[in-house]
């Protein structure tokens, strides 16, 4: 996909949630990459990286790569999705209903007092 | 100094979802149904339009947006035949859904029964963005290669139907429509498949009514609602 303009887009909302702790900053920002979100985490580190070089307090990132999952409606399961096969693992339903790894997400972020 | 940890979990795409959300919903409430038309370069994806918008003459009313990295050519192609409006995107490799309300707007926000939007061809990037469709439909043509679904997951995953174009074809190249097919519904089981030549006209009528019915069946209530528009107009 476009990790540079998705490393804008996340700088903005990280920018929008610092706005909620007006005495304290963002020190650091936890991500998670889904392996079918069509993001690729190595550029998003980069493009990251290259977007907070004007920042004046620019923020420590981890990003975690996590696997697709699904939920079986007919056996009631939730799996791994493992080479793109969208059949449940323990039923062989074809029922199954994606739950994550399909987006990346700002799952948190730390913040501490301005004077620190 | 030890910071605080606060959970977020929040989508990054979430703002871009919702906008796409409450398009699907207006032009549904107006018993528009709009179809995300996707696949690789030269697919066939605006001679089937053509094809369509010629079916469809007296019976359906129907609008294109067209998406491209240069020149009006497709809008060109295709003006005969169809009210349409070409994206130019300048280089960007998809269609974003700023862009697509402007080419709606362009082309004053037509009241009709089916507006596609024909997506730049590619097979990656389109898949990760929602322009507010009811309907993704992708184009496989037989020259593309049976082995695309399977390289291309996400595209056949968040797809409702697979065109396999350009079936003239056949007898000169070698694609395996149901190894094709095979791997598409591995993907999505629910995918609904087609075969067909624009060129040769075939396959175009099935397909028609399967866009038809899909209108009744995601956005008919609209079209009971709204008494100045009759379904078999």
């Amino acid at each position: 996909m476009h990790e540079l303009s998705l490393a804008r887009s996340i700088l903005r909302q990280v920018a929008e949630l610092s706005d909620e702790y007006s005495d304290q900053h963002i020190s650091a920002v936890e991500l998670e990459v889904g392996l079918m979100s069509g993001v690729d985490a190595d550029l998003l580190a980069i493009s990251l990286k290259q977007e907070q070089v004007d920042l004046k307090r620019p923020w420590e990132f981890t990003i975690k790569v996590v696997p697709v999952t699904a939920y079986c409606s007919s056996c009631q399961s939730e799996f791994q999705i493992d080479s793109h096969a969208f059949i449940c693992v323990r039923c062989g339903s074809t029922e199954v209903e994606v739950t994550g790894g399909d987006s990346v997400r700002i799952m948190s972020i730390t913040v501490e007092d301005l004077d620190s | 100094m030890v910071g605080r940890t606060i959970v977020v979990r929040r989508d990054v795409q979430a703002e871009e979802k919702r906008e796409a959300d409450a398009e699907r919903d207006l032009l549904g409430s107006r018993g528009t149904l709009v179809v995300n038309l996707v696949s690789s370069p030269g697919a066939g994806k605006t001679s089937l339009l053509a094809e369509i918008a010629q079916y469809w003459h007296g019976r359906h009313s129907m609008a294109v947006l067209v998406g491209d990295i240069e020149t009006d050519r497709d809008a060109q192609r295709l003006a005969p035949f169809v009210p349409v409006t070409q994206l130019t995107t300048g280089g960007a490799c998809h269609l974003e859904l700023p862009l697509v309300y402007r080419g709606r707007m362009a082309l004053g926000d037509p009241q009709v029964d089916f507006l596609f939007i024909e997506n730049i061809g590619n097979l990656v990037c389109p898949a990760s963005h929602d322009l507010g469709e009811h309907l993704r439909v992708v184009l496989l043509s037989v020259t593309d290669g049976d082995d695309k679904p399977a390289k291309y997951p996400k595209m056949f995953r968040t797809s409702h139907a697979l065109i396999v174009s350009k079936c003239d074809l056949l007898n000169y190249v070698p694609f395996r429509t149901e190894e094709a097919i095979r791997d598409a519904r591995a993907i999505q089981p629910n995918l609904s498949c087609f075969e067909v030549s624009a060129l040769k006209r075939l396959g175009i009528s099935d397909l028609c009514r399967y866009l038809e019915s899909e209108r009744l069946r995601r956005v008919g209530s609209a079209i009971r609602e709204n008494s100045d528009e009759s379904i078999t107009t």
